[in-house]
This record gives C-alpha cells, structure tokens and sequence, in this order.
C-alpha cells in the first residue's frame, strides 16, 4: 500500500500558489531596494540581491509556462520588450532595466491592485519604521541646515527629497487603492502630509505635487457622479492625462535643449527649477543624446550632511532616461505609460489616469521613475487593471464576459 | 478599442515619435557642426610605406635621411611622440628636490590619458626643435653621405653605469630597451661624427634624441669631424654583437625572428629614399568664436567633455590656412598653447594652491601624491559663470569659474580677426574669496 497520499492540485491552484510566493518574493526584492534608499548600516548574505533576483526570474518562468493566457500579439510584444531591454542593458550596464524588466513580466497576469497593496504594504511598513528608527537613534537622521532656508530631515531616508519621493509614491498608491471610497478626511490627509513635508524636509517641488494629489483626487471625488456622463470635455481630460508622460517629456526636454544662460526668462525658469535645466543642457552637451544611453556617473548629496566638493545630478527623471538609458527605451517607457493610459481610460479607470499625470509632474522634478524602491505603477503595464483586477479569479472568461459588458453598456468605475 | 481611445493612442504614438525624433534630429545635427580638431597638412597627408623600423642600425639611417632632405616631417615620424605621450611616467620624472614647475613638467598623460593632446603637442614641437637645430648643423657641412652605423662605444654600453642609466630611461618612457648608435658621415675626404639615442617599443625602434653621450655629442654640437681611424676606436664588432644579443633579450621570439628577415628590405627602402613611417603627430584645427563670450563658453564646454584637443583649437593659430604647414613655428605656437593649457588644467586641479616653483619636500608632497592631485576627470564639473571685459585693456577678459566648491578669476587675452575670436593667452589663475 502506498503510504503517501496523491495530493491533486489544478492548474489554477498552482498558478494561484505559484503567483502568492511571487509577490512574497517580489516583497522581498522591493524591501532590499528600498533598505539602499536608507542610512540603515546592514550586512545581508554574499549574493543576497543575485539569489533574490534569480528566484523571481525562476518564479516568472514557471509562471510562463503553466500560463495559457498568452496571445501571438502579447508574445510578440514581450520578445520585444526582452531584447529591447536586455540590449540596452548590456550597452549601458544599468542593471536597474534588467530589474525592471523582470518585475513588469513576472506582473502579468496578476492583479495590479494586489501588486499594489504587497508594494504598499511593504515600503509603507518599511517607511514608518525608518521614520521610527531615525527618530529613536537606531539610524541616522541626516539633518541638512540651510543659509537662509528652512532646516531639513531625512528620518532615515539619504536625503530629504529622496524622503518625499517615497512619502509621495505611497500616498499616490493609497489614493489609487482607495479610489471612490477615498473621503475629504484622507484628502484632507495628504494636505497635512503636504505640509510635514515642507515643514519638516523643505522639500517644496515634491510638496506642490502632493497638493497637487490632494487637488486633483478632490476635484475627482465632487465631480464622481458626473463621471458616468460621457462629454466631450471628458473625452478631453482624460486624453491629456492618458498622454500627460509623454507631454511632460516634450516640455522638459525642451526646455532642457533650449536653456540659455543669456535668456532671462530661462533663467527665471531654471531658477524656479532649482538649476535642473542649466543641469540637463550640461549632460546633454557633455554626454548627448544616443541610441541605447550611456553610463553617466552622477554626484549627487545624498548619505552625507557635508557639502560635495562635486555635484553632477539629472533630477528630471526624463533627462534622467532619454541620457542614461537611451532613445530607444525613452521611447518604450512612454509608450508604457501611453498604453496604462489609454487602457485606463478604455476601462473608465479615472483613478489610474490621475496617478498618471501627478506622477508625470513629478517625474518633471525627481528622477524615481523607473526606481523600482519608489515608483510601482511601471508594473501596471502588463499585470490586470480596473475591471479585471476586480475579478482576478478566473480571469480569461470573466475579461470576455466583462469587456463585452464594457462595450455594450457602462456599468461605472470600478474603484 | 473605442474609436476615441485610438486618437488618444494615435495622438500619444505621434507626440512620441515627434519627441525621439526631434532628439535624434537635434544630436544628429550636432554632429555635424562638430569641427575636425586636427588638420591633415600636406606633409601630414603623406602616406607611409614602412610601419616600423625593427632594427637600430636602419632607425639610425632613417632619421640621418631625414636630416639630409631637410624633411621635418619625416624625421618627426621618427621620433616616439605616440610612445613618449602615452607611456610617460611623471611619477619617475619627479624627484623631491625637483622644483615642480607648471610650464616644464609634462602632463601626466601616461596616468591620465585624457592629457595625451597636451603631451603630444609639447613633445613634437620640442623634437621639431632640436630637428631643426641639428639640420641647420648639416646643412653648413654640404652634401653628406651615410658611410656606417654602429653601436656608439658598445663595450661602454655593456657596463653596468650604462644599464642603468638605460634602465631608469627606460623607466620613465616605459620604453623596453636603449641603446646609442654612431652614425659616420662623409662628404668627400672629410668625416663627420653624429650620435642618436634610440628606445625600443616591443621590438621597433624609434629616436629619442639627436645627441649621443657616448659619441660625446649635444644638441648645439651635434655633428664634429673625426677621422675613420677616431671612429674605429668608438666601435668593437665583438662587443656590438654582445649588445644587440641583450638587445634582442628585451624582445619575444616572434619579433626577433621577424626583425632579422626584414633587416635588408628595411635598409634597402630607406636607402631608396622612399622610407616613412606613420604619421604620429597632428595641428590644431584654427577654431573661432562668434565673440569672447561664446569662445571662452566653447573652450570650456570641451573642458568639460574632456576633449584637449578640441580645446587646443581655441588657441590663436595663423589665420591663413596655407601657411599651416608642419612647421616647427606652427608646432611651437600650438605647443605654447598647450602648456597655458596644462597650467590652467594644474592651478584648478590644485586650488591654485600656489605649488607653481616649489620642491615636492617644500610641497610636502610625494611625486605620487602631486599626480594624483593632477586627474583631469574631475574638470568635468568645472562651471562658467561669466565672462566680463577688463576695464583697463580692452583685449584682456575675465572668466569668473566654479570648481569643487571655490570660485575662480582667469584672465584671458583674446585676439579677433575676420573669422572670429582666439584665445591669445591664458593669463592668470586666481581665486576668488568672494562667493
């Protein structure tokens, strides 16, 4: 008699299993990226961040290959996202695209709302206590003091705008979550947060952009009942912020090759810009612009209270790309962006089209986009958003029943 | 898709296509405003039908071929301009009672190639010089002819003070061996003695100077009479053979067996006349700003990309483009040039610091030390401020820097003709208190 029982799982429980020790170890991956953005002083095992990686990209190709939800135009399209990817990887040795890569191809088929909420869950709980940890004396609170400006903090975090970078991505994240059922309190919240962030870390562009949040997702909460109605003045809001990514680009970049010091309004604009386009027009005329980027060391002033003897720092996260990882993938990001926009705005996900143009915004200023430790919603691209993050469970019959439901009649946002 | 949903990714795909493109396009178009740092002169335009001399002898005879036709470009060609420029080793150079001066140290390209333009500018006008000092020597002495080359004293050369003194040659130049060849000369009854110092490179040879210590002769006498007899007593046939042996130690298997094969083809080119080898130098590009402010804001732009030799071009050069020959006035011009450039690069690195004339025990430094301070990478984040016009000389302006954290004041003299503004001189390096 065989003394071991046969124990029968279906395709789906293993996907479903294989998908919970995926974000376990998506979590994993996130909180090691989110630890370097930290003054904590840590020793993990030789080859820790190796081992990580090569267990999620084992996970993700084990999840290919139970998968049957794959298409010839997805299969074409992820090839191509592959060797984009991994040749401008190779040519411009940021490993940060690798990474990337593997984490927007092992989101697909998962619910971007549960990538969310691990991701949440994660920085969030590893935010508050480095803000903790910092206050108590268990790491370091670098404290920047500034003639004639406001003292600033870092709570734990290498530099106070990094701290506001990562206090912005994860209200954004919670504003998303919460979406409908957001109430004036939260948003009254952020605005509070807002002025912690200023007050605390005189952090003003990453400020605006938070106001900005709390405006904007206000504006959406009034304004949730005329939201069903179809008008052309809708039509036209959530084009621009579908394609908001790519409007911020042309404007910054722009701006970037047009700055000359002898032009007063430049000047005037540079100056408002804390010097990120005499910054950018530099890179630019040093480095250029090429095909598949370049390796740029940047000097910046993070981990240290004292002053660098050099400082060389690209904080517009699209200066940021198009130089350091090239034309071609610049192109790719905005495309990404451009199809979680138009995808959003097929699905009647107003929450999602929102979070597109705040962070466009605030790419202007940071440079996080494609920081894995700050900026989720790159993860959007392929995993399931709206509707059928709703439904989640046996996804390939409920999208078919759903987006025909979408296309005949609408059945409102779903939040 | 909706159909309103395909404008929006319509729109969104135009838009993106119109961002990639207007970047390509605006790079692409300055890349072709970028001008050509170097112009290819006459000479330089000369193709060369020998890559390399294997043997001392024949690297002897080509350079006194050179001198024969008066052929300053051919000689140049001789010299190890390339080698020197790429290989120097200014940490051996410097000894701690050396005053460390900004003008007459080289730049420390062998460390940091990124100096290489700077070096190879001031190496080639210097062999230009010294070309041309011993030409002028010759050519009072009529048509001479190449009777024979030897090794110069080789007994002398096997000692070893000599090894030594190679050795430390050797050294600085991170050459892989030395040697000092006689060369006898004659014209008629009458014999004329002149010696060349020569280095090797993995095999080849080339001529590090137009004197010889063991033939006893310098730069301002480089060529003396002497009689066949005076002469045999400066050669030894067995020693010279026990010279070439160590000589050929320096050098793999492959490379001796080639260099015996191809002695008397080698011989036979030079002799024909027809010998030269690749051209190893190079002149600027006269490069011209639309007015101070956009010249001195181009010179420093190339600072920042690390290009010396796009920076060289900047420097006041003649106008005429038909006077740019390889001449040893062009040469010495560019490399004036260069060494205000190489202070510039030295009082920045150092904080202008004021090391300019000091001993390195003065300095408290080690010539390791003083090297290190000398990375040119870090110009990178040198930072133009302003430009400004003296009140007192309307020719002279003044270039208000930033760098790592201080602030500096470097006067510039300029020149403008019809094609634009030059750099005539870089005055002073100074810092300013103010911030």
């Amino acid at each position: 008699m065989n003394k071991y029982k046969r124990i029968n799982i279906t395709k789906s429980q293993a996907e479903n299993i294989l998908e919970i020790i995926y974000l376990f170890v998506f979590a994993v991956f996130v909180g090691y990226f989110f630890l370097r953005t930290t003054t904590f002083i840590y020793e993990l095992p030789e080859y820790f961040y190796y081992n990580v990686r090569t267990i999620l990209l084992a996970l993700l190709m084990a999840r290919i290959s139970l998968s049957e939800r794959y298409d010839l135009k997805e299969t074409f399209f992820l090839i191509a996202l592959v060797i984009t990817f991994l040749f401008a990887w190779r040519r411009n040795e940021y490993e940060e695209l690798l990474n990337l890569l593997i984490l927007m191809v092992g989101a697909k088929g998962i619910s971007f709302r549960r990538i969310l909420k691990v991701y949440l869950f994660t920085t969030g709980g590893l935010l508050l206590y480095t803000i903790l940890a910092s206050l108590t004396g268990i790491t370091e609170n670098l404290v920047y003091y500034q003639e004639g400006r406001r003292t600033r903090q870092s709570f734990g975090i290498i530099y106070p705008t990094d701290f506001s970078a990562h206090v912005f991505y994860s209200v954004i994240s919670w504003l998303y979550l919460r979406s409908r059922k957001i109430t004036y309190l939260e948003i009254g919240a952020v605005v509070g947060i807002a002025g912690f962030v200023y007050w605390f870390c005189d952090a003003r562009l990453n400020t605006i952009t938070l106001l900005l949040a709390a405006a904007v997702f206000l504006i959406y909460k009034l304004t949730l009942k005329k939201q069903k109605q179809e008008s052309v003045l809708k039509e036209l809001i959530t084009t621009l912020f579908a394609i908001s990514t790519t409007l911020c680009a042309i404007v910054m970049i722009g701006l970037t090759i047009l700055y000359n010091p002898e032009n007063k309004v430049m000047v005037f604009l540079d100056h408002v810009l804390n010097n990120r386009l005499w910054l950018g027009k530099k890179g630019i005329d040093v480095f250029g612009f090429s095909v598949w980027g370049r390796y740029i060391q940047l000097y910046g002033m993070g981990g240290s209270t004292n002053e660098p003897k050099y400082y060389f720092f690209m904080d517009c996260s699209y200066l940021f790309i198009i130089l350091q990882y090239g034309l071609i993938i610049m192109g790719v990001f905005l495309c990404i962006w451009l199809f979680i926009g138009v995808r959003a705005k097929n699905e009647d996900d107003i929450p999602m089209l929102l979070v597109i143009g705040i962070i466009a915004v605030q790419c202007m200023v940071e440079h996080h986009m494609t920081d894995i430790a700050y900026n989720p919603f790159l993860l959007a691209a392929l995993s399931y958003t709206g509707i059928a993050a709703k439904h989640s469970g046996n996804i390939s019959y409920k999208i078919g029943m759903l987006t025909k439901k979408i296309q005949g009649k609408r059945t409102g946002v779903i939040g | 898709m909706r159909k309103k949903s395909r404008y929006t990714t319509v729109i969104g795909i135009v838009l993106i296509l119109f961002l990639i493109g207007t970047t390509a396009f605006y790079q692409k178009y300055i890349y072709y405003k970028m001008i050509d740092p170097k112009i290819v002169t006459e000479e330089l335009s000369r193709e060369y039908t020998i890559e390399k001399v294997m043997n001392p002898e024949n690297m002897a005879l080509y350079m006194a071929e050179a001198l024969k036709k008066n052929d300053l470009d051919m000689g140049l060609r001789g010299f190890p301009i390339d080698e020197m420029g790429l290989y120097v080793n200014v940490t051996e150079m410097l000894e701690p009672t050396d005053v460390f001066s900004y003008t007459t140290v080289l730049a420390p390209s062998g460390t940091y190639t990124d100096y290489f333009p700077l070096t190879s500018a001031e190496l080639t006008s210097a062999f230009a010089k010294e070309f041309e000092t011993v030409e002028k020597q010759t050519a009072d002495l009529g048509e001479l002819s190449v009777e024979r080359i030897d090794f110069a004293k080789p007994q002398e050369q096997l000692e070893s003070k000599a090894q030594l003194e190679f050795q430390e040659l050797c050294g600085k130049w991170q050459a892989s061996a030395v040697t000092e060849m006689s060369v006898l000369l004659k014209n008629g009854s009458q014999r004329y003695l002149m010696g060349f110092s020569l280095l090797s490179y993995d095999g080849y040879w080339r001529v590090c100077s137009l004197t010889s210590e063991l033939c006893g002769t310098t730069e301002d006498k480089a060529i003396r009479e002497i009689t066949l007899e005076e002469y045999e007593n400066l050669t030894d046939k067995k020693a010279a053979a026990d010279v070439e042996k160590l000589l050929e130690e320096s050098i793999n298997e492959t490379v001796r067996k080639e260099k015996k094969e191809i002695k008397k083809e080698e011989k036979e080119l030079i002799c024909s006349g027809e010998a030269l080898l690749p051209a190893n130098y190079y002149v600027v590009n006269p490069t011209y700003g639309k007015s101070p402010e956009d010249l001195i804001g181009e010179f420093t732009k190339h600072i920042q990309k690390r290009d010396l030799q796009m920076v060289l071009c900047y420097g006041r050069m003649d106008d005429d483009r038909e006077k740019l020959h390889t001449s040893s006035d062009i040469l010495a011009n560019q490399s004036d040039f260069a060494a205000q450039v190489k202070n510039f690069y030295f009082n920045l690195l150092r904080g202008a610091d004021g090391a300019e004339g000091k001993t390195l025990n003065e300095l408290g430094e080690s010539a390791g030390t003083v090297v290190a301070k000398l990375n040119p990478d870090n110009m990178f984040f040198i930072q133009l401020w302003g430009v400004e016009q003296d009140s007192e000389n309307e020719n002279i302006y003044i270039a208000s820097y930033e760098y790592a954290q201080e602030n500096y004041k470097v006067k510039f003299a300029l020149k403008k003709s019809i094609k634009g503004w030059q750099i005539e001189e870089i005055l002073q390096v100074k810092k300013n208190k103010e911030k």
